[in-house]
This record gives structure tokens, sequence and C-alpha cells, in this order.
């Protein structure tokens, strides 16, 4: 009795087995050769041997991907590249198909789906996290209009960054702040093998697996990869960063390589990938097509309710409020802003200053410090969370804005502040100059080198006691006109998806 | 003596050589005049001289972090204060028996061969600094120097380490830690050990001692992935310290080409970087005894089977793989060939191996040699009929080189320094340039060069006749930029 049980058992799976197999072939050859001839014998396999014969590389990766419902690595394709040509490209095939049963026969297969001639925009991280960075912004605002306007399928990474899937509705969520769409929700468990198409990578990716997936596919496949090119600090600023990351990140470099275009936020980070694409050219690769699409700003409005509440946590009655954002890491130098305050305090000025960021890399130089001037009676407020609708607030409340940071992408805070019409002290050099600065002249706000304590403190100063001053450049700050969303979302759109500039 | 030997004393000493050093006025020696003087040179000075009293006192190079946070400190509550407690760090560490001497090198040129003075093995840059140290020591007479134990100050080479690098005279006889003023400072060495390249940002961001280098490539920039993950933010550590150099001699056009990118990007972040120069390396061919080339024929040559010699560490970014798969389509053409591979397993071997041991199986000629030594290498060098080396990225490309040198053919990359050189006035000679990421033109080129008895015979008298740059030259160009003379050409 058990054993006829059994003996049924293998058979039905047995039966899943080659139809999974066959379905698998089939779906490489109706993709590849859409219309051709039928198999001769109805042998699938055969098929796909003679489709991979014809030597293209995109061809291998898409039927590796199809086969193995995972991206083939720069690895296994040259590997395979390697068997096809020593034993022909059948036994590739029958590999990958002994590989294909095995897993089916454990019944670990996922369903695959390919997506042809879509636009996959990745936002996997942003999907994935609950804060708020200037790069999660950047795609929540990007990716909402490009949603809206155009027909895009968001994607993340199936287990360990193997190959794309849909979203999952929560995932949907926070990247949209709204319900997805049922009828563009396939299920999250399907693996989505992009052929033809255009993948648009809009955040940082420096998880290895994804990066090591992500440059198989932008090296081998025939699906355009285009990014959103947002800085190369690991790059230029190797000790401000974690150990961990500046080796991610160039890996993620490593794919960047062989995409065909990265859409540059700033003149800053345009010159940084200009810079790392001559590197790259110098060891015989082309390297993507840079342009610049600077990153807008646009205040969110706050409400006499959100203004109210944010004065009474943020404000002292009679002190100027001085306002810094940045995640506590060295980089954003909030150690030589709290030495500024503690020169003016002692110089006798009244103002108070709130920092708000959550903390990230060795932040307890840091804390040490906001502990030792609380204990001090300094009006002083590390802020680990805020809700948006209060840091837009923030902004309209504060004297001023402080962001001296040794090294930005765009400096998101300096130009936030701008657009609130709050005058802003930053650093003179790179994005936060031409923020600041567009045309060479400082509008609306102060430039310092950062890496000079008293430079920094000087500016306080002024914004501090100068009222002249000081009401100048409120009225510069309010007059400028720093982009909208929609436009932004329109230009990077453009190019990333059609090579428009 | 025991006298001498009190902290105070200690103290008086170390804020003197300061003093010294800076030509700060005081009118004696006693510790109630030193320190006030210090002070005040502290509050008005510069952030050199904070950064040498710190190094002084404490007997260590301080980081930037550290630096930062004593300009603080001095300007919230003043020098005395900072320098009553770093005085009595001093007695405390003076206690528990930390009596070094801390000696200021005012004016001199210092040349760090940390590294390579501490090892016997020879790779690309020991070889580099082996050969030049010797040379600049007659050209200018530096001050050689090592680090410390865990990299605390500067220190003279002890006389085990200037054999090693076959310098003259005796030297310094104690070992005194060095903290240097003015002057410049030299390394042709990658300084990249964290702790190393933390006290170098510190000393090229406000010592008064600028920081010159021979740059090698920026292989974890643009190719990362292809060395070990430590490797890459290490590598960036050297660069962070790289941004405050003077100058840095580039061996290569391609890796000058690299690193002028770099400093882009570091442009864009608020630092001028360096002034750049190329420098091409040299490539003397060492002789080969009639000994060496008989042991190397016994290992390595087949009778009837030409040898074809690969030379470079076991890593992916040596394509080692593409070259065994390149052998393979040949050996099933029919080809008779042996080749040999030299170089010790770096980094992501166990394909390698495996393919290695998978051919062999397969009844294949190959071999692979570790630990090959050097004259055994250059015998092989002038027994093989080429020298396959199509590696994906290289700062120079010394296999190529040094073929060439005893006027053995190459196949080799299509662009960079590999190019570079092999075709130094864009037409190729003596080697054939192929694209590494192609297997197929991998194969033709060795096809060619095993079957067209010609063309081998041109490029063998290419490779042979072409004119190297010596040692001398190179030495005496990089002495002249890196102490601050134009830059050649």
């Amino acid at each position: 009795m058990g054993r006829l049980a059994d003996a049924a058992e293998r058979q039905r799976r047995q039966l899943t087995t080659s139809s999974i197999a066959a379905a698998r072939l089939r779906m490489i050859i109706e993709t590849v050769q859409p219309g051709g001839a039928p198999a001769a014998n109805g042998d699938l396999a055969a098929s796909v041997a003679d489709l991979i014969a014809g030597g293209d590389p995109a061809v291998l990766w898409f039927a590796l991907a199809v086969l193995r419902a995972e991206f083939p690595d720069v690895a296994a394709i040259e590997d395979a590249q390697r068997l096809a040509r020593l034993d022909g490209p059948a036994t590739v095939v029958r590999r990958e198909l002994a590989g294909l049963r095995a897993a089916a026969w454990r019944g670990s297969v996922p369903r695959v789906r390919v997506l042809s001639e879509a636009v996959t925009v990745d936002v996997s991280h942003t999907a994935n996290v609950d804060f708020v960075s200037g790069i999660q912004r950047v795609v929540g605002e990007t990716v909402r209009r490009w949603v809206a306007e155009h027909d895009t399928t968001l994607v993340g990474w199936a287990d360990e960054y193997v190959a794309f899937r849909a979203l999952t509705g929560d995932e949907y969520r926070r990247v949209l702040g709204t319900a997805p769409d049922p009828r563009s929700m396939v299920r999250a468990c399907e693996v989505l093998i992009p052929w033809r198409g255009v993948h648009v990578l809009p955040e940082l990716a420096v998880e290895r697996e994804r990066t090591r997936h992500l440059a198989g596919l932008a090296r081998f496949a025939n699906t355009r990869v285009t990014a959103i090119g947002h800085d190369c600090i690991p790059m230029t600023s190797g000790v401000t960063v974690t150990p961990g990351m500046t080796s991610n990140f160039s890996m993620f470099l490593a794919a960047m390589r062989y995409t065909d275009r990265i859409a540059v936020t700033s003149h800053a980070s345009a010159a940084e990938f200009t810079g790392w694409r001559r590197m790259v050219r110098a060891v015989g690769l082309r390297g993507p097509d840079l342009a610049e699409v600077g990153l807008p700003v646009q205040a969110a409005p706050s409400t006499a309710e959100d203004l109210a509440e944010t004065k009474q946590r943020l404000c002292l009655a009679g002190a100027p409020l001085v306002l810094v954002v940045g995640s506590h890491e060295p980089r954003k130098n909030h150690l030589a802003v709290l030495h500024a305050c503690e020169l003016l305090w002692r110089e006798g000025l009244r103002f108070n200053i709130a920092l708000v960021g959550s903390g990230s890399w060795k932040a307890e130089p840091f804390r040490a410090k906001v502990a030792e001037g609380q204990a001090a009676n300094r009006p002083l407020d590390s802020i680990t969370a805020l809700p948006d609708e209060q840091l837009w607030a923030a902004y309209r409340l504060a004297h001023f804005v402080l962001f001296p940071s040794l090294n930005e992408g765009f400096g998101l805070p300096a130009a936030e502040a701008l657009a609130c019409g709050t005058p802003v002290i930053t650093s003179r050099f790179g994005s936060m100059e031409q923020i600041v600065a567009p045309d060479g002249n400082p509008l609306g706000g102060l430039l310092v080198d950062p890496r000079d304590d008293r430079s920094i403190a000087d500016a306080m100063r002024t914004l501090l006691t100068d009222d002249e001053a000081y009401a100048r450049l409120r009225e510069q700050a309010r007059a400028r006109d720093l982009g909208s969303w929609d436009s932004y979302a329109a230009a990077a759109w453009a190019y990333l998806t059609l090579g428009e500039t | 003596m025991s006298a001498l030997r009190t902290s105070p004393h200690v103290l008086a000493v170390r804020l003197r050589e300061v003093v010294d050093a800076v030509g700060w006025p005081v009118a004696d020696d006693s510790p109630g005049q030193l320190r006030p003087a210090v002070a005040e040179l502290l509050e008005k000075g510069t952030p050199g001289a904070l950064w040498l009293t710190l190094a002084v006192l404490r007997g260590r190079f301080p980081d930037v972090a550290q630096v930062e946070e004593a300009a603080r400190a001095i300007r919230l509550d003043g020098a005395e204060a900072l320098l009553g407690q770093e005085g009595d760090a001093l007695t405390r560490r003076f206690a528990d028996g930390d009596v070094a001497e801390v000696q200021v090198l005012t004016d001199a040129i210092i040349v760090d061969v940390n590294h390579t003075a501490g090892t016997d093995s020879i790779s690309g840059i020991q070889r580099v600094a082996r050969e030049i140290a010797p040379r600049w020591q007659a050209l200018g007479q530096p001050e050689f120097v090592g680090w410390s134990d865990g990299y605390r100050t500067l220190r003279p080479l002890t006389a085990a380490e200037r054999d090693r690098m076959s310098l003259t005279g005796p030297g310094p006889k104690n070992r005194t830690r060095l903290v240097p003023w003015r002057g410049t400072y030299i390394s042709p060495e990658l300084t990249a050990e964290p702790p190393r390249a933390r006290a170098l940002q510190a000393l090229g961001r406000f010592g008064r001692t600028p920081l010159n280098f021979i740059g090698y490539d920026c292989i974890p920039v643009t190719s990362g992935g292809t060395v070990a993950p430590g490797m890459s933010s290490s590598y960036l550590g050297y660069l962070a310290a790289a941004r405050y150099a003077n100058r840095v001699s580039m061996i290569s056009e391609a890796s000058a080409g690299e690193l002028v990118g770099w400093r882009r990007m570091a442009r864009a972040a608020g630092f001028q970087g360096p002034q750049i120069a190329q420098i091409e390396l040299p490539v003397e061919a060492a002789p080969s005894p009639v000994d060496a080339l008989t042991e190397a024929r016994r290992r390595f040559c087949v009778p009837g089977a030409p040898l074809v010699l690969v030379v470079g560490s076991h890593e992916p970014r040596k394509n080692h793989l593409a070259v065994l798969h390149a052998a393979e389509l040949l050996w099933r053409e029919g080809r008779r060939f042996n080749l040999v591979l030299v170089g010790s397993g770096a980094w992501q071997v166990q394909r390698f191996d495996a393919r290695v041991d998978e051919l062999q199986r397969a009844g294949r000629q190959v071999v692979s040699s570790t630990g090959l030594p050097d004259e055994l290498l250059w015998a092989a060098y002038r027994l093989a009929r080429f020298v396959v080396f199509p590696s994906l990225n290289e700062g120079f490309g010394l296999p190529i080189a040094e073929a060439l040198s005893v006027g053995t053919p190459v196949v080799t990359s299509d662009f960079g320094s590999m190019r570079q050189i092999v075709a130094p006035h864009g037409k190729p000679c003596g080697g054939l340039l192929v694209d590494p990421r192609d297997d197929h033109a991998i194969a033709d080129g060795m096809r060619r060069l095993l079957m067209d008895e010609q063309l081998w015979q041109r490029l063998r008298t290419e490779a042979g006749a072409d004119g190297r740059r010596t040692w001398d030259t190179y030495a005496a160009e990089t002495w002249a930029f890196l102490t601050g003379q134009p830059a050649p050409g």
C-alpha cells in the first residue's frame, strides 16, 4: 500500500518536474524567437541549445536566468560560455535542466515570469526601510510620478538578491504612500526575468549579492540598466564611512561600469562620476553616459498646528533657533558644530540649537559632547526622530540652518532650508556651494570652510548679530526657486529610459 | 643619572625639542619657562605646531580627530590646561617604563620603506623599493625610515633592514622615535595599513612635512570585487591620505590616468589633491646563468612542445580562467605546447586550482608553479616561446615588460598600461594585443604565435631590439619629481 502511494507520488512529481522544465524551455523559445518554427520533434531542449549556439551573450543570460530562476552573475556566464564552446550548447542546457529537475523534485522552484520590453524600477531598499534619508526622499517623489504617468513595474529582489520580484503590498505602500493598483500587482513570489527592457536603479545598491547579480544583468542581458547617481562619498572620503560600506560601494561601482546611463544629481556628483568614469576608461571599459539632472527641492506646507507643536518642542523664548539636520556620523561634522556653538555661548550670544538626525556610525563622540553640553546647561537638543511635518515646521521656525558637511552628493538640508526661505550656513565646495551659489554668488546663505571651526563660528555670529545681513539673506532665500519634483521626474525619466537630455 | 630620569626632566626635554624645531623663543630650559612658551606657541601657532607638539609629547603621531579635539580644547580652555594633561600622561607613561627618546627630524628628506625593509618577499612594489633605495641614497642621502611598533612614529631602520635595502653606512644606532618637522616625506610603498594611513592623513593635513608617493594603481576603485574586501577599505584609507599629498609619481600613463580621475573626484569634495606625474617603471633583465637555464629547462620544458609562460598571482583579476580555456581550445585543435603558470595563490584561487587539476587529469600539459626563485623565473622568460598576460587591470604589467626585456614575445591586453608597454608609440612591437574579456581573442593570439613562424620571428626581433628604460633613469626621475623639481616631460 505504502509502496503504491510512493510510486504514485513519484509519478506525480515526475510529471510536475518535466512539465516545469518544459514550460521554462518554452518560455525561452517563445521570448527569444516569437512565432519561430516549432521545435524539431518537439525537442525543446535542442531548440534552446540552438538559440544559445547563436553566441549572443544576452540569449545565454536570459536562458540561464529562466532555467535557474536566478540572474546569472558574470562568472556564471563566462563559465557557461566556456562550457558551450568546449562541450557544445546542448551540454549547457542539459546541465541547467538537471539542476532545475533536482530543485523541482524537492518542490523548491518559484514561478518565473518574463517581463518583455518593460521598464522596471528597483526600489528594493527604499521599500524596506522606515526611515527617510535624502536618497529615499528622491526615490519616493520620483517613483510616485513615474508610476502615475508611465507604464512602470516596481521591483524588489527575491530571496538573497538573486532575481527581481514584484513588490508586496506593504512595500508598495512604503514607497508610494498609496495602496497598489490590484491590476498592476502580481504575486511577489514570482521571479521576474526582464527581456529587452530598461531597468532603472534610482537608489543606492550596496548589498553584495545585489551588486553581483546586477553586474551580470548590466553586462550581458539585453535590458539596458540605468541609474540615478547620488554620490561617490565612500571613494572620496574613505575615512568618513564604515569600512564595510567602502568595500560594498566598490562592488556597486563595479556594476555601474556596465550601465548605459547615469543621471547624476548635482554638479559636484557629476564631477565625481566623471572622475570615476575616467578611471574606468583607463582600464579599457567605456563606462556609462552621464548627464546632470539636478535635484529639485519643494517645501511641504506647514499647518498652524505643526508650527505650534514644533515651536513648543524646539524653541526657547527669546533665543533664536539654530537648526542642524543630518545623521550623526563624522562626515556631517557635528563635532565642529558643537564646538562653534560653545565658542559663541562663551562669548555671551543667546541662541538654542536643535540637532535633528539619527545616529548612524561612530556617533559616540557626538553623544558624549551633547551630554557634556547639556550637563553644562547649554540650550542644546539632540532629536533622533522628528516626523516630516515637524521637520518642515522646524525649517520655517529656525533662524538659520547650519550644515557644514564634509562631503555631500547633494546636501538636501541646505536646499530644504532655502526652499522654506530660511538662510543657511554650509560648506564652500561641491554640491553645497552649488545649492547656495548656483551662479557663483551666494544667495540666501553663507559659505564656510567646514574644516575650520572658527570659520563656522564666524558665520554663525554674523547671522546671530548682524540684523541687516540677516534680513538680506532671508529675502534672498525667499526668492529662490529650486525646481519642482514634476520637472525633475520628467527629466530623469526622459534621460534614463529614452536617453533624452 | 637617576635625577635625569625624573618626569619633569622628560617633559622639559620634549618641550625643548618642540621649541627648538619651531624656533620659538624661550629664555632658558627650566620647565617654568618652557611650558608657558609652548602654551603661547600652541595658542598663536599653526595646526602644524600643534601636530608636532602632540607627536613629541605623546611619542605617537596623532590622528585627525585627535588634532581637532586638541585644537578645540585649546580654544575653550587654553593651552596650559592641555599641556598639563599631556604632561601628566607623559609622567604616567614614564613611570610605566615607556622611556624611548623622541627626536625631531628637522628639514630632512625622509624615505619610508617600512614594509619592504621588514620582509624578504619580493612583490612588484617591493622590487621597486629595493631597486631605488640605494640609488636615492646616492642621489640625495635621505634618511630611510620605518615605523615603530603599532605605527606610533617613524624610526631609523635597523642594520638588518638597511642591509635588506642595500643601503651603505651604519645608520643611527638607537631606536629613537622620529618626528618630522618641515623637510619632505617620500614613500615608494602602498602605505595602506590602517594605522599607518591614519597617521599619514593627519601628518598630511596638519604637519609641515609634505607627503610624496610612488603610486601604483587604483584597482580597488576601478575593479571593485577583484580584490579582497578588506583591501578596498584599507586602500581608501591610503587614498584619504593621498588627498593631502603634495606629489604622486604613477608608474604608467594608464595608472596616472586613473589617479587623475580620482583627483577629479576628490576636488568635487573640496580637496586640491596632489600633483601627478607619470614616470614609467623600467625593467632590466637579470642574466641567466647556465645552471639556472638547465634547471628551468628540466622543470618546464617538454621536448617538441613549446613553452607558453603565464606569470602572475592566482586571483580573478589576472584572468587565468580565460587563459586556461583558450589553451584547452587550442589543445583540442591538436596544438602541442606546454603551459606553465608561475605565481602564488593570492585570493579566490579555488576555481583556478580546480581547473588546473581537471586539465591535468585530462592529460593536458599544464603546470602550476608557486614560489619560483627569481633566477628560475628569468630563465623561464628566456626559454618561453611567448608569455601570455591578458590581465583585466594592471598598474604596470611587469611580466610583459620583463618578457620583452629578454626578447620574448607577449600576448597581452589591448588597453591601459599593458598596451602602453607593448605599443609605446601606438604600433605594437614585440607582442600581440587582445581583448582579455574575449576568450577567442586570447586563443587567436596564442594560436598565431604557436603556428605563424614568420610572425613569431618578427616579434622576437622587435622584442629584443627595444631599448628599455633603466633603474638609474627611473630612480633619478622619481627622485627629482618627488623632491620638488618640475615633472619630467
